[in-house]
């Protein structure tokens, strides 16, 4: 390094001149952070259409209104839920023709609040709430609240394949897609 | 047609329904229960309650219990399921519905987070919720039943049903995880 000071005599007045040798590795910690948070938000996003799609996955399948209520996010960010949409191997009693006319209404219905780490998904199909918690005459189907424990799931894998992703090329990577989880 | 004389009750849900369905009417005596129906109960005030389960349709958490797997039992695990808990009363029949269905919420919710819990002064509040085997006789104690003890564990809501206004209802629906010994 080069000289470290200079002292400039009676008023006492000090000067100090420091020099990085790699001035790369400064701006790699000084821009880990913001790195981090970016990935982090990516992440998150990950986790949001995961479960999202999910969220469809466990709602009842009748004429595809309540379904069409969930997608306003994903079709937002141009996601392909259709596989999801279409499947009804967690749910019972889907036993009529889907109509294209009640999907377009439900997605008309579908709204959301998109911020980096708070996401809401609005469904305003009217009769969604008697369907999540059911009456005196139908069973609730509880498809939010079995949402809502997946979701644990999905951030936990996701989290821990991103960590173990970072931890074995030793630098903050940018976190993968991954298939739904099949629990 | 009659059940064959080897018939042995190899599936555990109504073992497992029937050690927290026990664990309900032993602590709450002064409520009825309609146990298996998640619908309205046969008589108001009751409860109606009902296993939801996680994750997949079909088989539910509960059916794992005490089930069988490739001809070996499946013990020694930690499962979870949810289970739905209705309190439900008729403003027909007593004017302070509302009133009662909320007391009715908190009996349930009192037992489950006081089950198993040692107070300051050393004291069982409530006994732990066992699972017990009732194909056996007499019933044999092999796990125990646990609320989950994260905060989202019970999700609860006041609703006035849509299709009889008088009926009033508390929804509760609870996480639980449950142990099974390990088989030694």
């Amino acid at each position: 390094m080069p000289a470290p000071y200079v002292y400039t005599g009676g008023d006492k007045n000090f000067g100090c001149t420091i020099t990085l040798i790699t001035p790369e590795k400064w701006d790699m910690w000084a821009g880990i952070s913001s790195m981090f948070m970016d990935n982090c938000k990516l992440l998150f996003k990950y986790a949001v259409f995961d479960t999202n799609k999910y969220l469809i996955r466990a709602t009842p399948l009748q004429t595809g209104r309540l379904r069409g209520g969930w997608t306003a996010l994903l079709n937002k960010y141009n996601i392909d839920y259709s596989a999801a949409f279409m499947d009804v191997t967690l749910v019972t009693g889907h036993n009529e023709p889907l109509s294209q006319e009640a999907i377009r209404e439900g997605m008309a219905l579908s709204s959301y609040i998109d911020t980096d780490f708070l996401v809401t998904l609005v469904n305003d199909v009217d009769y969604g709430d008697y369907v999540e918690t059911g009456t005196s005459k139908m069973e609730g189907q509880h498809f939010t609240a079995k949402t809502m424990y997946k979701a644990e799931l999905i951030i936990k894998r996701n989290l821990e394949n991103w960590f173990q992703q970072c931890a074995e090329k030793n630098e903050i990577v940018k976190p993968t897609q991954m298939e739904e989880v099949q629990v | 047609m009659t059940l064959p004389v080897d018939f042995k009750w190899d599936s555990g849900k109504s073992a497992l329904m029937g050690s927290l369905a026990d664990y309900f009417i032993t602590n709450i005596t002064d409520e009825f229960f309609d146990f298996d129906n998640p619908l309205l109960p046969i008589k108001l005030p009751g409860y109606g309650v009902s296993e939801k389960g996680l994750f997949n349709m079909g088989v539910l958490a509960f059916d794992n219990f005490l089930g069988y797997k490739g001809g070996a039992a499946l013990y020694g695990r930690k499962d979870q399921t949810l289970v739905e808990i209705s309190a439900w009363d008729d403003e027909t029949l007593h004017p302070d519905a509302v009133g009662k269905v909320r007391q009715m919420r908190d009996k349930i919710v009192y037992v489950l987070l006081n089950a198993g819990r040692i107070d300051d002064a050393g004291v069982e509040v409530l006994p732990p919720i066992k699972l017990y085997d009732y194909s056996t006789s007499p019933k044999t104690e092999i796990g125990v039943i646990e609320l989950d003890s994260a905060d989202n564990s019970i999700n609860e809501k006041f609703t006035i049903d849509p299709v009889n206004q008088n009926l009033k209802v508390y929804k509760l629906l609870i996480r639980l995880f449950w142990y099974e010994y390990l088989k030694t």
